[in-house]
């Protein structure tokens, strides 16, 4: 492999990592507050693509303000789904709430395929998005390069969220202590809806460059890239923030670089990569950041 | 602007003692077992109450119902004439009530400093959007923290220890943290639950004088839980003793010491300490 295919690969896979990493998140950050897995959160992300396209297709708007839209519809959706599956159950056993989530998740799935259908849809993929970049010999998706720079933002702006904000501190305490938090003057569930809107909106901003990626939305969508980011934030250590997005980060990485490196292995390449994380997680059983995962980010 | 709240409302002659807390007919049951019964007190502006009994006798759940931990099955809790009963308890932390725990439960993997800092930011005005644009409102609010944690900090004596974690200190100190977190919430009321346990002699005398000293300067009302009788006795004015959740007397220290029913219930044979 020549260097300027190294570099379009290595950007590639740079920025379906930051997709991964971004859906993570999601896991992680509502794993650290509420230390419920929601299994939803792949089918989250599927709804946002449909948001978006039903604004962007059938009403017309604009393609930012159809993205924009989309993603507060999904992080309404994340708090309505908090409320009405997760909300309920939280003073019995976890296990009832991951039931719970398993079950929203079917449902969310089927309500796609009934209301909007099981066909694939095209994606609308803006014009600018769709340029190369040439640098020399390299050829970059402008693509690529958008979800680097936003995904960038997205940490940054969720880092200063949890670090210097009000409603931060008060979702890192509640990471620790439901009931001191509350001896804090802490809402609880005030708290717990906004991590799930923030969540809920990370899924929706990725689920955005995942469909400019793969333009063909369908309602199982979620389950490949929901299921690899729940594996990222394992390996990352389930609860840290960092772990999540760097288990993204390998986990995209590798989905890229291994049948670029090795072509002639690409259709093991599923095999190749979860081998590769058993192999991590039999030495790091809690994950690559598993240590901290009561103190997040 | 946080501990300032506290000045508010003390403008009465201090003759006329404002009601701070009134429980009347409070009634806790848990399924068929009766926590607390018919439990009534009227607690004056400044007032130190002391509230004693045997283990189980529901002095704990007392606390609980007060900042709506578990809910009342009977009865009403006033604060300052407001009420109080079915308020969420983040509602009522921000009323100005604020409580420790008889097993401490800090924040264990922050440090002192953070600890008591993390209970004036939920006081905080600022939100998302003053934080992101750096108002001067801001860094305002961020100075005043840092200065009034520092003040909490040597107030209780903790100073020296402000970047260690806070489940290094050993047991009085964390004691002693925990009410340093308290008051950062800005309370008007203090809930202390069993303040001097694990404390050896000399830390407990130190400890009266601290909750004493802290009553003054931050004009609190305080009720203390206490198996201690040093403590309770000397630092409460009145005292109600709980036995299986019903009251079984209420009275200033050297009553209680002489009621036959307490002794009988409580301090029993041979407790020559009382």
């Amino acid at each position: 492999m020549g260097w300027s295919l190294f570099m379009q690969h290595l950007v590639n896979a740079i920025s379906l990592g930051f997709v991964f990493g971004l859906v993570a998140v999601g896991y992680a950050l509502v794993y650290g507050v509420v230390k419920l897995v929601n299994f939803a959160h792949g089918d989250v992300f599927m709804m946002a693509a449909y948001f978006m396209f039903y604004a962007s297709v059938l009403f017309g708007f604009p393609w930012l303000a159809a993205v924009i839209f989309g993603v507060v519809m999904t992080a309404l959706l994340g708090v309505g789904i908090e409320k009405v599956a997760y909300r309920p159950l939280r003073k019995y056993p976890r296990i009832n709430s991951l039931v719970s989530s398993i079950g929203m998740s079917f449902l969310l799935q089927n309500f796609a395929v009934v209301v909007f259908g099981g066909i694939q849809r095209s994606f609308p993929v803006p014009e600018m998005m769709r340029k190369t970049i040439i640098l020399g010999e390299v050829r970059i998706q402008a693509v690529s390069i958008y979800t680097i720079v936003f995904s960038i933002l997205m940490v940054l702006l969720l880092t200063f969220i949890l670090q210097k904000t009000k409603i931060g501190l008060a979702m890192r305490i509640l990471s620790t202590d439901f009931d001191t938090a509350r001896l804090m003057g802490i809402n609880v569930d005030n708290t717990i809806s906004f991590t799930f809107a923030l969540g809920s909106a990370l899924a929706a901003v990725s689920a955005v460059f995942y469909a400019l990626r793969y333009p063909q939305i369908f309602p199982f969508m979620g389950q490949y890239p929901g299921s690899r980011a729940f594996i990222a934030a394992v390996v990352g250590g389930i609860g840290s923030i960092k772990g999540a997005l760097i288990g993204g980060f390998l986990l995209g990485m590798l989905t890229v670089l291994l049948p670029a490196a090795f072509p002639e292995y690409s259709g093991y390449r599923e095999a190749l990569i979860f081998a590769l994380l058993v192999i991590v997680l039999v030495f790091k059983p809690n994950g690559l950041f598993g240590q901290e995962a009561g103190e997040k980010a | 602007m946080i501990l300032q709240a506290v000045e508010v409302e003390r403008t009465t002659e201090p003759n006329v003692r404002q009601t701070v807390l009134k429980l009347e007919h409070v009634t806790k049951k848990f399924g068929g077992l009766v926590a607390v019964s018919d439990f009534n007190v009227d607690l004056k502006e400044g007032e130190l109450l002391g509230l004693i009994g045997p283990n189980g006798a529901g002095k704990t759940t007392i606390f609980n119902l007060i900042t709506h931990v578990i809910p009342v099955t009977e009865g009403k809790i006033e604060f300052y004439g407001k009420d109080i009963t079915k308020l969420s308890t983040d509602r009522i932390i921000k009323l100005g009530i604020a409580r420790t725990f008889q097993n401490i439960r800090l924040f264990s993997n922050m440090s002192v400093k953070e600890n008591i800092m993390t209970a004036f930011h939920v006081h905080l005005k600022s939100d998302l959007f003053t934080a992101v644009a750096f108002l001067p409102k801001y860094r305002e609010e961020e100075e005043f923290i840092q200065q009034k944690t520092w003040e909490l900090m040597k107030e209780v004596g903790i100073e020296h220890l402000a970047d260690h974690k806070s489940s290094s200190l050993p047991y009085g100190l964390q004691r002693k943290l925990e009410i340093a977190r308290a008051l950062a919430t800005s309370p008007k009321l203090l809930l202390l639950d069993e303040p001097a346990a694990g404390m050896n002699p000399d830390e407990t005398l130190e400890l009266n004088q601290l909750i004493l000293r802290i009553r003054e300067r931050y004009k609190l009302t305080v009720i203390v839980i206490e198996h201690d009788m040093k403590v309770i006795m000397n630092i409460s004015e009145r005292i109600i003793v709980l036995d299986h959740g019903v009251t079984i007397a209420e009275g200033t220290p050297s009553e209680i010491q002489q009621n036959p029913l307490v002794i009988k219930a409580y301090l029993g044979v041979g407790d020559e300490d009382a």
